[in-house]
């Protein structure tokens, strides 16, 4: 009997345990999740002005597109390393599909293309506002060829 | 002179025996405002899924849809009988009764839409404005806003994207429904709906009824029929530019 009640008690112990690493667990991808979308923000807040200009409400300038993009070439390529954290079991709201880390080299080589061609419309801004916002939709069409695949259509 | 074609003399079933003519069904402003709103859909879809090169593109093709909408809504009680809602029947009884028609193998002889046809086309035309309007308020987090994306919340604009996303699967089912119809026309019922919509005229059995409209269309005069589509195109023209000019100004921060 008191074998049967230690045991009880170890199994109790034991499951305490899981659920606290478990918690643990949650609270990580929770974490990795909020600096995803924090990363991804931020992206968004140096495309806005770029895409201000490229509806003409805001006028055209091309250092402030320079700057943007060199910063956006460096957020772009901080994506791999924040999506390494697989949260397929995570509670926490979010819109990434859960095929990205079925296919994590495939979604690194799509971040370097959005990182490869920010740094190209870095280039193209010396060479006047044609090219300049050429180069803004090939970086905006490398951001939505990953948002079609990974991102949970709204 | 339009309204001397009454309502309930268009209700009767026409004689199957009388000798069939051309008359003109649909007035040549509706059927530009029909191929013109079918390419804007198309183009539409196109230009949402060919990349930020054709951005401004979708929204000129937004824009020019809330416009042709609004013209069809002023045509609908300007426009010839066959465009007007008054002139069209909607009861209960008359969609019973065009549904009964509906699976005959038989030519239907509707002048303008049959009770069926005009819900459809009000629900066809709802869809597609409701589409335009959820765009003004859409983005896709890159690179895409609409101009009243401002003017709400972001899990608002997120909510009209997504319903954006998804009336364009409802439009898609009602296109083919439409398309289904005109095929099952002209297949079962041995009549040709798109010839109508090009040419405008229809194959009718020849009764006193059909002249009198024929008359009435004649009576109204084309260049008049133009001039008042061109006003009311100028109205809904108006009306939209003046939507578009109040859209908020977006903030953006350096």
């Amino acid at each position: 009997m008191t074998n049967v009640f230690r045991c009880l008690s170890l199994v109790f112990l034991l499951s305490l345990n899981v659920a606290a690493v478990a918690a643990n667990d949650d609270e990580r991808s929770t974490r990795a999740i909020e600096n995803r979308q924090g990363l991804l923000k931020v992206t968004g807040h140096y495309m806005g002005p770029i895409v201000g200009m490229a509806r003409g409400q805001i006028p055209f300038d091309a250092d402030v597109i320079a700057h943007h993009a060199t910063q956006i070439g460096h957020l772009t390529g901080m994506l791999p390393d924040l999506f390494r954290m697989d949260t397929r079991g995570s509670s926490a709201p979010t819109e990434a599909k859960g095929i990205i880390w079925d296919n994590l080299e495939d979604f690194a080589a799509k971040a370097k293309t959005s990182q490869d061609r920010a740094q190209a419309l870095v280039a193209a801004t010396s060479e006047g506002k044609g090219p300049t916002l050429k180069a803004f939709g090939a970086l905006g069409n490398s951001c939505k060829g990953c948002h079609d695949k990974y991102r949970e259509k709204k | 002179m339009i309204s001397i074609v009454r309502k309930s003399s268009l209700s009767k079933s026409p004689d199957n025996d009388a000798p069939l003519a051309a008359v003109v069904v649909w007035d040549l402003p509706l059927r530009i405002f029909h191929w013109l709103i079918a390419s804007c859909l198309v183009a539409s879809w196109l230009t949402a899924e060919a990349g930020y090169e054709w951005n401004q593109v979708h929204l000129y093709l937004g824009y020019t849809t809330l416009t042709l909408i609004s013209f069809r809504v002023l045509w609908a009680f300007v426009g010839t009988p066959s465009a007007r809602v008054a002139q069209q029947q909607w009861g209960f009884g008359a969609l019973l009764r065009s549904l009964r028609q509906l699976v005959q193998p038989t030519p239907a002889y509707s002048y303008g839409h049959s009770a069926i046809g005009s819900w459809a086309s009000v629900v066809l035309l709802s869809l597609m404005l409701c589409q335009a309007m959820s765009g003004l308020f859409a983005t896709d987090d890159i690179a895409f806003q609409g101009p009243y994306y401002p003017a709400v919340t972001a899990a608002t604009a997120s909510e009209l994207t997504g319903f954006h996303h998804l009336n364009f699967n409802l439009i898609c089912a009602a296109v083919v429904l439409h398309l289904s119809i005109m095929v099952w026309y002209r297949l079962y019922k041995k009549e040709n709906l798109v010839s109508a919509m090009i040419i405008g005229t229809k194959d009718m059995p020849q009764t006193q009824r059909l002249t009198t409209i024929r008359s009435a269309e004649a009576l109204s005069g084309r260049a008049g029929i133009l001039l008042r589509a061109l006003i009311c195109l100028a109205v809904a023209g108006a009306l939209i530019a003046v939507v578009i000019q109040f859209a908020p100004e977006p903030e953006y921060y350096f």
